[in-house]
């Protein structure tokens, strides 16, 4: 048995070493000290300035109440301190530091200088200090008020700390945490941090609020999530404040600030609790971002646990922990809002480019975000509704500003045929499609018509005596016009392939309002201006319908006089006196009207007797009559906007006035089967689908815009 | 046995991705699409009172339309339904008093026993300890350092029975020891009682409100979108599914459309000049 060993007192500076090695764990600890000390000094201001992670150099620069010149003596020794005097003082600490351990700890481990001016002092002050005594006396120097202090070469009499602490980007990622929560929690002080000779990491205003300074030292990502609370609590004597994001915001580390009492420090069970919160609203393994200042009574709390301090006890910890996670719970409730989203500043224009044709490559793999789940020729069981009662209505429209309170009974007759016939040629394989849309173009234009007629008298009681008057009645004349042909040729030519295949192969969304249509083509969501198409449409009917067009019959002929009387007093006409008499430009409307009628009648099949009455307008869609309200209107630009002098310009230009009255569409919120949005998506698109060549003026006029895509979408809706 | 903890939640995550992969990807959280602080929008639960519905995108979105804003929104139909469900379970199986949730619980058939360690024990006999477990749904008897379980959360035991085709013993068995040794473990760490639903619960409640949604590829009629919508904005946290994910998005704002073109005005001069 070996003989006990003497106990012997240790030397003082190993005493000191030990004891500082406890205190300044590394350069954040040393950092953290002399922000505190500024702090306490009332600074306003404080620069700190890094070289190789603190382990090189730290310079802490503020523009406190400074050390006085006789106190620089022993400012540095263990346990001298101006804010303590007594043991008891301790239970009502209201300043960072109290033990008089930083700048002597420092002293043991660094080579420590500092150099400072107090208000009543002419110049500054600078000194040296090793291992906690001056080393020379301070000398006079130029500086200005507040203290600076420079710690240089941390470690070097502790080797095996240095080597531990071998990476200096690690370090200052801690140096800038520390920082980065002192300027949030003590926001009306300014900070800046840089690394030598480069610019500052982070710099917050003097005078700067908590959500700026988050802001800048976290991005925006967070402060525009936050979410302010502040709850008091009598029973436990505590207040606390601070910033929490909601639910909108989450990553992949928790960060927790918590101060107590003003004092950066952990509280594991405050943090668990808190995260437990959260783990209930966040997506799976992803933690808030919060910040939090809890002020307690300074007689529960124990600052004196831990020699870095950033560990205290607080009485009550339980009950305090879960008033505060209640209160986070229910502010997390509250936060009604959805996150900020971003939608496109400008609206994308479909290109020729965006719009390819059916994709080649076979091969490729078929994500689920690029999958598609609609089939453009899946048709909806609503439709087939529609139109089997359409077919027994008659519609009553009323003029609602004649006085004569003339009923006018319109019977339009669909002619399901017809339209069957035209749609199996368009029933395209998507293989086949390119090349058979190039024949497309062609076949569409001379293809056989079949006239048909429905007089007033005709009610279409049942489908059979339809059928039978319809065979009887069949003649289809071919236009061989040269300006038909020619305007025909036009639309053909002007006509672009790639978008023609979008309108073939869409999937019909929904309407947002009349002139506004929701359609889906492959991946992309487009916005159709259903007004804008439906009038390019029209006019490509009456082209193509030239001659052949079915008919709108009004049971009693409507006087194209009245009905330009009424046109004429409409705002819209814009007329003043200085236009004439009203009645004589009635005359004259009907004048030219009647004058026209037999061309009008045999070439659009609208006709107006000699007497000037109208009593049929061309039927270009079937199951689609237009608006009567517009009629006046109509028969009043007829005379005015049409240009009867020669043959091709009268064609078109009458041609676009049809298209434009047709292609109105009143907003009336029936609750009938056939209102508007039944016409829209049973009656308009599919003709769209069926017949439509867009124009390349639709590449830049907005009547088709891409609001988004499948892949898109997916990632918003974070589903990859 | 304790131990069986992470290959509960391995249990779990793969019924969940199994039931997902068909209709949806897990995948890491993207920001949304380019940052543009001008046309950043957000909205409260108020923008439902003026939501239309538009229609269906591909059987996996729907759109609708918010006429005072103007506004163009796209929603997940999924998600959506998720967080539907999510808050109708909550209300199924807890009893939600003001800051107080309990929850309601089953009785086992055939009680199961679990040994506890000595700390557990201790901690057992502690009134709060007892106390919270009562408001979780557990019952049992000590015995010794055994602690019988009588009775579960019905979450739990309607997730097992009611879904699990094979071996649903051994699997409610490992749920419950997982569950209360999770419990264990908070209480420990936090040294004290959360007023949340634990973690465990909530992902079993998370899981049958996904499993029973509306999927990706479902057909919606105009009605099953408007009561979607409807349902929805009844919810407390309507902007995010169970999983943290959002349920609505806007997609542009309709006052950025290009206004009207306007007709030209009626040529009355030419009338005249007749």
């Amino acid at each position: 048995m070996s003989e006990a060993p003497i106990i012997k007192k240790l030397e003082e500076t190993v005493i000191n070493r030990i004891a500082a090695g406890e205190v300044i764990q590394r350069p954040a600890n040393a950092l953290k000290e002399l922000i505190e000390n500024s702090l306490d000094a009332k600074s306003t201001n404080i620069q700190i300035t890094v070289k190789n992670g603190g382990l090189k150099y730290i310079q802490i620069q503020d523009n406190g109440v400074g050390i006085r010149k006789d106190d620089f003596s022993i400012v540095c020794e263990r346990f001298t301190t101006s804010k303590l005097q007594k043991f008891e003082d301790l239970s009502s600490i209201s300043t960072y530091g109290f033990r008089g351990e930083a700048l002597a700890s420092i002293s043991h481990v660094a080579h420590l200088t500092i150099q400072s001016k107090t208000a009543s002092e002419k110049c500054a002050y600078r000194a040296q200090f090793i291992d906690g005594k001056l080393n020379g006396p301070p000398k006079l120097i130029a500086g200005n008020q507040g203290t600076q202090i420079i710690v240089e070469d941390l470690f070097y009499n502790m080797n095996v700390r240095k080597r531990a602490l071998k990476s200096a980007s690690e370090e200052y990622q801690k140096i800038a945490d520390v920082v980065g929560k002192y300027a949030i929690h003590n926001a009306s002080v300014g900070f800046s941090l840089k690394k030598f000779g480069e610019n500052n990491d982070i710099r917050t205003p003097v005078g700067s609020n908590q959500t700026d300074n988050i802001r800048t030292i976290y991005g925006n990502s967070i402060a525009r999530e936050l979410t302010e609370f502040s709850l008091e609590d009598d029973k436990y004597k505590f207040k606390a404040n601070g910033q929490m994001t909601n639910v909108n915001y989450s990553t992949k580390r928790m960060n927790f600030l918590l101060f107590i009492n003003h004092r950066l420090v952990e509280c594991q069970s405050l943090k668990k609790s808190i995260d437990q919160v959260y783990t209930n609203y966040l997506p799976k393994n992803m933690h808030p971002f919060i910040y939090l200042s809890l002020k307690l009574d300074p007689k529960n709390v124990d600052v004196n646990v831990h020699p870095t301090k950033h560990e205290v006890h607080f009485l009550n910890e339980e009950q305090i922990v879960e008033i505060i996670t209640a209160a986070v719970e229910k502010k997390l409730l509250g936060c009604n809002n959805s996150r900020v989203y971003f939608t496109q500043a400008k609206l994308p224009i479909v290109t020729s480019n965006t719009i390819q044709s059916s994709p080649k490559e076979k091969s490729e793999k078929v994500y689920p975000k690029e999958l598609v789940r609609t089939d453009s020729s899946n048709q909806k069981l609503e439709k087939f509704f529609g139109a089997t009662t359409k077919k027994m209505e008659t519609m009553q429209i009323t003029d609602r500003n004649d006085d004569d309170n003339v009923d006018n009974k319109v019977v339009t007759n669909p002619e399901d045929k017809l339209f069957e016939e035209r749609n199996k040629q368009f029933l395209i394989d998507n293989e086949k499609f390119e090349s058979k849309l190039l024949n497309k173009t062609i076949e569409h234009s001379p293809s056989p018509k079949k006239k048909m007629k429905t007089d007033v008298g005709f009610n279409p009681v049942g489908g059979v005596v339809l059928s039978r008057t319809k065979e009887l009645e069949v003649t289809t004349v071919e236009c061989e016009l040269t300006s038909v042909l020619e305007l025909r040729k036009k639309i053909e030519g002007n006509c672009h392939p790639a978008m023609r295949e979008l309108f073939n192969q869409h999937v019909f969304v929904g309407c947002i309002d009349p002139s506004q249509a929701l359609i889906q083509h492959g991946t992309k969501l487009y916005m159709c201006n259903t007004q804008q198409i439906m009038e390019e449409l029209f006019y490509q009917f009456v082209m193509y319908n030239f001659q052949n067009f079915g008919i709108i019959s009004f049971s009693d002929p409507l006087s194209v006089k009245k009905l330009a009387l009424e046109a004429l007093k409409l705002p819209e006409t814009g007329w003043t006196p200085e236009d004439g008499d009203k009645n004589e430009l009635a005359e004259k409307v009907t004048e030219i009207l009647t004058e026209k009628g037999e061309m009008l009648k045999e070439y659009f099949t609208l006709e107006i007797d000699e007497n000037g009455d109208l009593k049929t307008l061309p039927l270009l869609l079937d199951k689609h009559v237009p608006e009567m309200t517009g009629l006046p209107m109509y028969l009043l630009r007829l005379a005015t906007e049409v240009n009867w002098e020669s043959e091709l310009e009268c064609f078109e230009t009458f041609a676009r006035e049809t298209a434009k009255y047709y292609s109105f569409i009143e907003e009336n919120d029936s609750d009938e089967k056939h209102n508007w949005k039944w016409l829209v998506e049973h009656v308009f698109y599919p003709a769209i689908k069926d017949f439509f060549l867009p124009p390349k003026s639709f590449i830049n006029n907005a009547a088709i815009v891409e609001l988004a895509n499948l892949p898109n979408l997916y990632k918003v809706f974070e589903r990859c | 046995m304790f131990d069986l903890k992470t290959d509960v939640n391995g249990v779990l995550d793969e019924l969940y991705s199994a039931k997902c992969k068909n209709y949806e990807m897990i995948c890491p959280i993207l920001l949304p699409l380019g940052i543009n602080q001008a046309s950043a929008i957000t909205f409260s639960k108020h923008i439902f009172n003026e939501i239309t519905v538009i229609g269906s995108v591909d059987k996996k979105f729907v759109v609708v339309y918010a006429k005072l804003k103007k506004l163009l929104i796209i929603i997940d139909q999924h998600a959506a339904h998720e967080r539907v469900r999510l808050e109708m379970l909550m209300n199924e199986y807890t009893h939600q008093e003001i800051e107080e949730v309990t929850f309601k619980q089953s009785k086992l058939k055939k009680t199961i026993p679990l040994k506890l360690s000595s700390d557990e024990v201790r901690c057992l006999s502690s009134k709060d300890v007892n106390n919270h477990f009562r408001k979780l749904g557990v019952s049992y008897n000590l015995q010794g350092n055994c602690m019988d379980i009588v009775a579960v959360p019905t979450c739990l035991y309607n997730n097992v029975f009611e879904n699990v085709d094979t071996e649903k013993d051994k699997l409610l068995k490992l749920f419950v020891s997982s569950f209360i040794k999770e419990e264990f473990d908070f209480l420990k760490n936090s040294r004290c009682f959360s007023k949340t639903i634990p973690n465990f619960l909530n992902k079993i409640i998370n899981h049958e409100a996904c499993r029973g949604a509306i999927k990706f590829g479902d057909v919606l009629t105009t009605e099953a979108c408007q009561n979607l919508v409807q349902s929805l904005s009844l919810c407390k946290l309507p902007f995010q599914c169970a999983h943290g994910r959002p349920t609505m998005v806007p997609l542009t704002n309709m006052r950025k459309m290009p206004p009207k073109v306007e007709r030209q005005k009626v040529n009355l001069k030419k009338l005249k000049a007749l």
